[in-house]
């Protein structure tokens, strides 16, 4: 008697919130990589502050650096029905399903920032191999085409990490004067790229030019390591991504460039595109790239 | 007795363990359907024995000839098929398993044919109803009783037509009652011409037990005595080698005032409704069956478990200690049944052992003072006769009489002016039961005051001025010394 | 000789040390670079970090328990003294000594709740490792916290009289957790109760009060990490620390301490502490590659505990 009375009244309920789905305003969700990234976090920001004035709303959440997470989270998306669906893929082939099912339940997707081996109705991002690539460009002039680097890696084997080791190595390619001492991940992170700096100082001492770090944390830990060595005077770094520490370093003279991706327009265009595939309007292009900046004193 | 009717004959044999010698050209005969039981001291060379004639290691010289057979050169698991089993005072029982399982462990393909579940259930079926066994054969061995699981282990010898059955220290665990069957199964297996080699430190059993004794001392054989050329004051005597006036030293002496005093004491479901009075100078003892709500009694007196209702008075004063720390401050000191989970600290030494809980009063500024803790350490030790074979040896690697030692060590290093003592003779060699007696007898004599928790009735009896009996829970009976016969303890005990 | 015989065979820790030295050998026999004094006092700064929260767990895990919140608690923690010393609002003692009474809480948290729900310890810091992630996110707005007072930075890249501070706090932390183990009744309490607890409580020692004690030590060594965390890279991460937890409990293993509790020493720690900081850093030194590195290290860890294992017998033996 009991069981029944509770199962009429959550089957009413069921149907409550069934029929109050259905308002006017649009609603699109959003996955992110890691909210603990400060670029990511950026891209986040911007993505809510378009939001707003366009008077669309966002379901925020974050993947954690896992893309079955990931997955998981863009298929409660697709019960509840959202809009548009916006991915910040935390894997290239193991966040593709994510992508599947959206197109299957016919829900538009964009890709901000990265890429997934499935396409997307539209992507929005920087290739990360271009970005490597001009800052390998600006070590390459400032040592006039010869000397020794070494390189500073993501965590092995993402995306990320593949694309900007790839830029990298074409540039190497390009000058056989440029010398790779030595490669080593630094996992993304401040305190282990500072300590591998420490030993790389300890390995090479004054042989080393310049350094190549993959994102701006590394970038800032070997800063950090090379002044406390009263080296830094003599060895190049430069990082990419852009994010506020890293700029205030170069203006402070210490980081001597950072090539910068531009968040606020990666999330401005992400939520523009979104918009345009709800209202069905035909997209000028699907595959939007937001260009590098090189920041410098 | 014949030649031809020696089942087991154990010829010279010597062993040695870097150097230190463990058994001295030790003799013995054994003959079939004989129960032999097989006393020493901790250390005398018992447990080295069996092993040799296990197989589980090999003597320097001599030999071991069973039914006409040297056993040189078999593996344990060969003299196991030729019929000598042993049980081991840990018993090696899987607990996960069931009762069937673990007696055919290892063997359910005999005559080259798997044995099918099926078939164990109804092997160990009739297995038990021959013996009149009422053990399910289903149940897991980890829900039995250390008897029942005892019982699983002789069976699974039985089952593996077993002429021979070592039993290291059989009775240890086992409530009075158990003891009672335990010997009707023993007795059962020896009409059916099984023989059974059994350690004990009980002297009761020993006599009650066996056909033969035999007596090791220091890893020499002293002799094999039949029951009518040996009484327990002459075989302690063989055992330790020397002369002890009485094993049970007593003398009444004057009882005190009233310290401890117990009014309609109750902790559900332990026990209920207790009285009783504690004087200085007086060894009251309390007898009941393992689980019988004994041993709860000594707890709650020492705060380790809560009272439900009742009043505890120490010296007139309402007393109701919430943790041991309380009580320790209070003047009592306790001694738990089990050595090993409520004694010691297996990795401390001997010192660490002894100061455990009473650190504060070797505080010095913020350190312990491990000159005056050594010092107050070694005095005790050498009051107590404890025997390490080297400083700052681990207490584990003592025998169990130098372990309880230490832990009356403990006892004592805090002055207490009441001591709980439950089973503080459990387990441990003859030299140092006879020690421990000497000592709580002087302590008595001191004037204090000594609640004796004990399932060694001769024990129990011949050390308390009174006796109370405890049975399921209730208090059945307060007997004086006098009144206090094993027959009627017993009956109350059961009741 | 003679000593060195005895020095191998009567300290615990003789297995561990005979590993450390056979791969310091192994490393400068392969590269000039690594037994040169700036390169000793690299590895020293490095594992500071480490030791230190290795020092504070060691306690927590010869009393029988574990601590899986340490990573957490750096986080939390060096967001807490990034915070205090932003923009030079509060003086650094004050910040230091905020942050580490914090620590001193959060692990006081963990030991409540082991002592008063008796759930294993185990469980109950997995839960406040998530909790604590999440508050350093909070606090922190997730976003790393810079702008620090410069005297913090000095804190974790100066030196004082030639000898690089966070040393100097790995030598301090050091000497007072070998005294406090070792010479203290709380120190002999603690291996009490790991090595039998209900025993302990017979005889009158206050298992739950020293339980309390031992992971607030934990917190409050964990605070003292975090704080040169966030000194050393000169900001407040709020996903520092990910994983440092296992980085500790591994070098307490390492050097010898029972994971069923009773027995461990500080040195052991120390020295397992050691042995992870000189294989990481010999591994950069001659350039092994990221990917065998990984291999490398957990290779040699389950050989230094094998080779323990093999030498502990070997004693019994001599």
């Amino acid at each position: 008697m009991k069981f029944k009375y509770v199962l009429f009244v959550s089957m009413l309920m069921l149907g409550f919130s069934c029929n109050e789905k259905k308002s006017d305003k649009i609603i699109i969700g959003v996955s992110m990589l890691s909210m603990q990234n400060e670029f990511i976090q950026q891209v986040a920001d911007a993505l809510e502050k378009s939001a707003a004035t366009s008077q669309v709303e966002l379901i925020i959440v974050d993947a954690e650096r896992s893309s079955l997470k990931q997955v998981e989270q863009v298929e409660s998306f697709i019960s509840q029905q959202v809009d548009a669906i916006i991915l910040n893929p935390c894997e290239f082939e193991a966040s593709s399903p994510a992508v599947d099912k959206a197109k299957k339940a016919g829900i538009p997707i964009v890709n901000v920032n990265s890429s997934t081996k499935s396409k997307p109705d539209a992507f929005v991002g920087s290739d990360d191999a271009e970005s490597a690539n001009m800052a390998m460009e600006l070590i390459a002039k400032k040592l006039g085409a010869k000397g020794n680097i070494v390189m500073i890696q993501g965590y092995m084997g993402q995306a990320a990490q593949l694309d900007r080791e790839r830029g990298a190595k074409t540039v190497l390619a390009k000058y056989p004067g440029l010398k790779l001492l030595a490669t080593q991940t630094g996992e993304w992170d401040r305190a282990k790229s500072m300590a591998l700096m420490e030993n790389w100082i300890q390995s090479y001492g004054d042989q080393i030019q310049a350094v190549f770090a993959q994102n701006d944390e590394m970038g800032l830990g070997a800063v950090q390591a090379l002044m406390d060595a009263k080296k830094k005077q003599q060895v190049y770094v430069v990082s990419v991504d852009g994010i506020k520490d890293a700029k205030k370093s170069v203006t402070q003279g210490n980081l001597d460039a950072t090539i910068i991706q531009n968040a606020g327009q990666q999330g401005s265009e992400a939520l523009r595109l979104a918009l345009e595939l709800v209202q069905k309007k035909p997209l000028k292009e699907s595959n939007k790239l937001i260009p590098f900046e090189i920041f410098v004193k | 007795m014949a030649e031809q009717d020696c089942l087991l004959k154990i010829k010279g044999i010597s062993l040695a363990f870097s150097g230190t010698p463990i058994l001295k050209s030790v003799d013995l005969s054994l003959y079939q359907g004989e129960i032999h039981a097989l006393v020493g001291e901790n250390g005398a060379g018992k447990s080295s024995l069996f092993k040799c004639i296990l197989g589980i290691i090999s003597p320097s010289q001599g030999e071991i000839i069973f039914l006409n057979e040297s056993l040189s050169g078999y593996s344990i698991r060969d003299i196991l098929r030729k019929g000598i089993a042993m049980i081991h005072q840990e018993l090696m029982l899987i607990p996960e398993l069931t009762v069937a399982e673990n007696i055919f462990l290892g063997r359910e393909t005999t005559q080259g044919k798997r044995m099918g579940l099926s078939e164990i259930n109804q092997a160990t079926t009739d297995l038990f109803r021959e013996y009149d066994l009422d053990i399910p054969f289903g149940a897991f061995v980890k829900d039995l009783s250390i008897a029942h699981q005892q019982i699983i282990e002789i069976m699974r010898s039985v089952s593996q037509k077993a002429r021979l059955i070592l039993m290291d220290e059989p009775t240890s665990s086992l409530t009075e009652k158990e003891v009672v069957f335990f010997r009707q199964l023993i007795f059962r297996l020896k009409s059916e011409g099984i023989s059974i080699v059994f350690t004990s430190h009980k002297m009761d059993e020993v006599f009650d037990f066996s056909d033969k004794i035999s007596v090791l001392r220091d890893g020499e054989m002293v002799g094999t005595f039949s029951k009518a050329e040996v009484d327990p004051m002459s075989l302690v005597k063989k055992m330790v080698g020397r002369e002890m006036k009485d094993f049970y030293p007593n003398a009444l002496s004057e009882v005190g005032q009233a310290i401890i005093r117990v009014n309609d004491l109750s902790c559900v479901p332990h026990f209920e409704h207790v009285n009783f009075t504690l004087h200085a100078g007086e060894v009251l003892g309390l007898s009941g069956l393992v689980g019988a709500g004994r041993s709860d009694i000594g707890q709650v007196l020492f705060g380790v478990k809560k009272k439900t209702s009742g009043t505890m008075y120490l010296k007139g004063q309402e007393y109701n200690p919430g943790n041991p720390s309380e009580a320790l401050q209070a003047g009592l000191g306790y001694l738990g049944e089990d050595r090993k989970e409520m004694g010691i600290i297996p990795e401390m030494n001997m010192t660490e052992n002894m100061s455990l809980g009473l650190l504060d009063a070797y505080r010095k500024f913020l350190f312990i003072d491990q000159e005056k803790e050594s010092l107050d350490a070694a005095e005790m030790q050498s009051r107590l006769s404890v025997h390490s074979a080297k400083e700052g040896q681990r207490i584990q690697n003592l025998s169990g009489g130098n372990q309880q030692k230490v832990l009356f060590g403990r006892i004592l290093l805090n002055n207490p002016e009441v001591l709980i003592l439950d089973e503080p003779t459990r387990g441990i060699d003859v030299m140092s039961k006879f020690e421990i007696y000497t000592l709580i007898l002087a302590l008595k004599k001191q004037g204090k005051a000594i609640l004796l928790i004990s399932s060694d009735l001769p024990e129990l009896l011949a050390m308390s001025d009174r006796v109370i009996v405890i049975s399921k829970g209730k208090q059945m009976a307060e007997l004086s010394r006098e009144e206090a016969s094993p027959e009627k303890v017993l009956e109350y005990s059961l009741h | 000789m003679k000593e060195l015989k005895a020095f191998f065979t009567k300290t615990p820790t003789g297995g561990i040390f005979l590993a450390l030295i056979l791969v310091c050998a192994l490393f400068s026999s392969m590269t000039s670079r690594f037994l040169t004094p700036t390169n000793i006092s690299v590895i020293l700064n490095q594992v500071s970090v480490n030791a230190i929260l290795a020092f504070g767990v060691t306690f927590v895990i010869i009393a029988g328990g574990i601590d899986l919140s340490l990573g957490s608690l750096v986080a939390v923690c060096g967001v807490v003294v990034a915070l205090l010393s932003q923009n030079n609002e509060y003086s650094l003692w004050l910040a230091i000594i905020g942050t580490l009474i914090a620590g001193i809480a959060l692990g006081a948290l963990n030991g409540i709740i082991v002592v008063l729900t008796k759930v294993p310890p185990f469980i109950v810091t997995l839960g406040t490792m998530t909790i604590g992630r999440g508050v350093a996110l909070i606090l922190s707005k997730g976003r790393p916290i810079s702008d620090l007072n410069e005297s913090l930075n000095f804190l974790g890249n100066g030196d004082l009289l030639g000898i690089p501070i966070p040393i100097l706090f790995l030598v301090l932390s050091y000497a007072t957790c070998h005294i406090l183990l070792t010479k203290t009744i709380f120190g002999r309490y603690v291996k009490a109760i790991g090595g039998n607890e209900m025993a302990s409580y017979v005889a009158g020692v206050r298992v739950n009060r020293i339980k309390l004690y031992v992971y607030m030590i934990s917190g409050l060594f964990a605070a003292l990490a975090g704080i040169l965390l966030t000194a050393r890279i000169n900001t407040g991460q709020p996903n520092a620390g990910l994983g440092f937890e296992l980085d500790a409990i591994a070098a307490v293993i390492i050097g010898g301490t029972s994971t069923r509790g009773g027995k461990g020493t500080i040195t052991g720690t120390l020295l397992g502490v050691l042995f992870i900081g000189v294989i990481n850093n010999g591994l950069d030194l001659i350039n092994v590659s990221a990917y065998w590195q990984q291999v490398i290290m957990g290779g040699i860890i389950i050989l230094a505990v094998v080779l323990d294992g093999l030498y502990q017998k070997l004693k019994m033996n001599i």
